[in-house]
């Protein structure tokens, strides 16, 4: 809806007791005269305030996140940079964009597996005690290996006979090592763990005077 | 990437094969792995070298016969052989036990059973054991009395 007002060369008198008088003078703007005859000029040139829907403020910074303040005007904070994200500076005080802020966890926390205010990396993954310390996938003969963790080397010791060395050594022998010969034959799978030091660990394959085709070996502990 | 080949106090010979991890670090090199490998040997490895990996038997019927210069202990070959022809054997020999039950129980001939039997007895001690002088050669030593 839109009204149209015709631009007055000659200004109303003050209108009647409890009215006010709206008219269009020659120079393009608005007015009202209220019933005492003052004339006041009708504009959204100045910005509305909060009070009445506005924001109390000409412009807003470019980029920048609108902040609530009561019945002032809006506040804005500024761009931030890149991979900057808005923090909290506590109550009554305006958010600003910073730097992501956390507290990596230590060995010692991740081991003790019970803080809940620090934040897990990929280097301190590695750490907790549900996480596997070394795994290792090795060509049957002990000869090669396909894929591997935290592994210094494989030995081939004999038919059916691999040592798993390991890189980063467990604190102690109390660590688990499960070993698994994997082939076809009525053996398939049975393994004897029969050597297990802080950094390495034997396997035998139960088949006798047989290699498996594939070893699997994985260890959880404490690292040293 | 180069093998470590070192001999055991039991005799025995172990070949390591060094490790490239997915977590290694970046600009970690197969040289690094091989030293890695290296400083991690047993401390009663004896006389442990580098060795290429192309070197090494890829023959694995006598593996626990290889020396450390990677030929092979043919007294040690004869005997993995052996237990191989045992492992063979072992199958006949309980059949034929069986075939030995049923004849004695029926009171039939029992002669050409034991034998068999016998033959099988002396699988191990077959001349052509002894006569070959390459693994290659003894690893096709195949007494008759194993051919079924």
């Amino acid at each position: 809806m839109s009204f149209t007002f015709p631009e007055l060369t000659t200004v109303p008198g003050a209108p009647a007791t409890g009215y006010v008088t709206m008219y269009a003078k020659t120079d393009g703007n608005m007015y009202s005269k209220d019933d005492a005859g003052t004339e006041s000029q009708v504009s959204v040139a100045n910005p509305l305030t909060v009070a009445t829907g506005g924001t109390g403020v000409a412009t807003l910074a470019d980029a920048g996140v609108l902040i609530g303040n009561g019945t002032g005007v809006v506040q804005v904070t500024g761009a931030g940079t890149s991979g900057q994200v808005l923090t909290s500076n506590g109550a009554g005080v305006d958010p600003t964009f910073q730097t992501g802020a956390f507290t990596a966890a230590s060995q010692a926390q991740m081991e003790a597996a019970t803080d809940n205010t620090v934040t897990v990396t990929p280097l301190s993954a590695n750490w907790h005690p549900g996480v596997a310390k070394v795994w290792c996938n090795a060509i049957g003969a002990g000869t090669g290996i396909n894929a591997s963790w935290n592994m210094t080397s494989v030995t081939d010791v004999g038919t059916g006979d691999i040592t798993f060395t390991i890189a980063t050594d467990f604190s102690g022998t109390n660590w688990v090592g499960i070993t698994q010969g994997i082939g076809t034959a009525a053996h398939n799978n049975n393994t004897v763990e029969f050597a297990k030091t802080a950094g390495a660990i034997s396997a035998r394959f139960a088949a006798a005077g047989a290699d498996p085709d594939t070893w699997a070996f994985v260890g959880f502990g404490d690292q040293a | 990437m180069r093998k470590i080949i070192y001999q055991r106090p039991d005799g025995g010979v172990s070949i390591v094969t060094p490790a490239l991890n997915q977590n290694d670090p970046e600009g970690w090199t197969e040289a690094d792995s091989e030293q890695r490998a290296w400083d991690k040997l047993p401390a009663d490895a004896i006389n442990p070298k580098f060795v290429d990996a192309a070197d090494i038997p890829t023959d694995r019927t006598f593996r626990n016969a290889l020396k450390p210069d990677l030929t092979f202990d043919m007294g040690k070959a004869v005997e993995i052989h052996k237990d191989k022809l045992r492992q063979l054997r072992k199958p006949l020999l309980e059949a034929l036990d069986i075939e030995y039950q049923i004849a004695d129980e029926k009171g039939q001939d029992k002669s050409i059973i034991t034998a068999k039997k016998q033959a099988l007895r002396d699988v191990t001690d077959d001349p052509a054991i002894y006569a070959a002088q390459t693994p290659e050669k003894l690893k096709i030593v195949l007494p008759d009395a194993l051919r079924v």
